[in-house]
């Protein structure tokens, strides 16, 4: 093996490593709580740069870490802070107003929570599956500094 | 040339995680990970309750549980523990633990804590899964008779209603 091919092939790991690692992020999508937007099981990828010269917007589909990259959370972003957020027989309020959501095709009525502030730094997110029960539901508010990005598709 | 610097390079980094602390706890959490699971279809009753009975060297004399919409927190003996464990095997036909980016913090030469998530999928016979969910754990361990166990598995709230 000549020296220029092992430049080469060091080089185009290392790019693949700061690519896929860093900055493109593969990811396998598993649960319901993203229905219909995200299928149960999928595959997208993170794209770390989406916050980078930017906070995220209620809307944004966000990506959360856990304790570290290997396991994430999908979710929207419904409130960012100082908003309040409630919930009454199924539909989100944020300060006060009910939310049009069009990316909600399964509701039940039966969620239901108290108005609840956002804290600076902290952002509020949910699941677009209300149709699941909201104890099994996984959402809330989390710091903005768990966002990895965004999915690409 | 390069494939004997390469050599070198790797079995140094070998030797040098294998050897210290930090590696030994990961190995802990590893092997705890892997007892507690029951994957393989053939695994019969006594090689699971060999595996049960083997977890008894993971835990301190007193571990406990603090974990968010669990009913069983509290504090266990290891020996209770590896009862629990037995009883939730025999219930179901497949239980999984992965654990996923751990990060080892030495708070003295007796005490650590383990930062990672824990991946929990269990099934029914049939392959119907019954829980499929993962936790961020923050765990804490204490050096006895020169082994690492476990004190305490507090969880980690990453989104608060």
């Amino acid at each position: 093996m000549t020296s220029r091919r092992i430049i080469r092939l060091v080089a185009v790991g290392t790019a693949a490593y700061i690519l896929f690692g860093h900055i493109c992020i593969p990811m396998r999508i598993r649960g319901r709580s993203m229905l219909p937007t995200y299928s149960a099981r999928g595959v997208a990828c993170c794209w770390t740069p989406a916050y980078w010269f930017s906070e995220p917007q209620r809307g944004d589909v966000v990506v959360i870490r856990m304790a570290g990259r290997e396991v994430m959370m999908l979710k929207r972003v419904v409130a960012v802070e100082g908003d309040t957020v409630a919930f009454r027989d199924g539909v989100l309020y944020v300060n006060g107003e009910p939310q049009k959501e069009p990316y909600v095709k399964h509701r039940s009525r039966e969620w239901n929570l108290p108005a609840r502030k956002v804290n600076e730094g902290y952002i509020y997110v949910v699941g677009d599956n209300r149709g699941m029960a909201m104890e099994e539901h996984v959402f809330g508010r989390t710091s903005e500094k768990r966002i990895v990005g965004v999915p690409l598709w | 040339m390069v494939s004997c610097v390469i050599a070198v390079a790797v079995a140094g980094t070998v030797l040098l995680l294998s050897k210290g602390p930090k590696a030994k706890i990961r190995r802990a959490c590893k092997d705890l990970a892997s007892r507690v699971s029951a994957v393989s279809e053939g695994e019969g009753e006594q090689k699971r309750a060999l595996k049960a009975f083997g977890l008894r060297k993971y835990f301190a004399a007193e571990c406990e549980l603090a974990l968010r919409n669990f009913e069983h927190n509290g504090t266990y003996t290891p020996k209770e523990i590896a009862g629990s464990v037995m009883r939730m095997r025999s219930r179901f036909e497949r239980v999984e633990v992965k654990l996923y980016d751990l990060s080892v913090t030495l708070e003295s030469a007796q005490r650590a804590r383990v930062h990672l998530t824990a991946r929990v999928e269990v099934k029914r016979s049939g392959g119907q899964a019954v829980r499929s969910e993962a936790r961020e754990l923050l765990c804490s361990v204490q050096k006895e008779e020169g082994e690492w166990k476990f004190t305490r598995f507090e969880e980690v709230a990453v989104l608060r209603k």
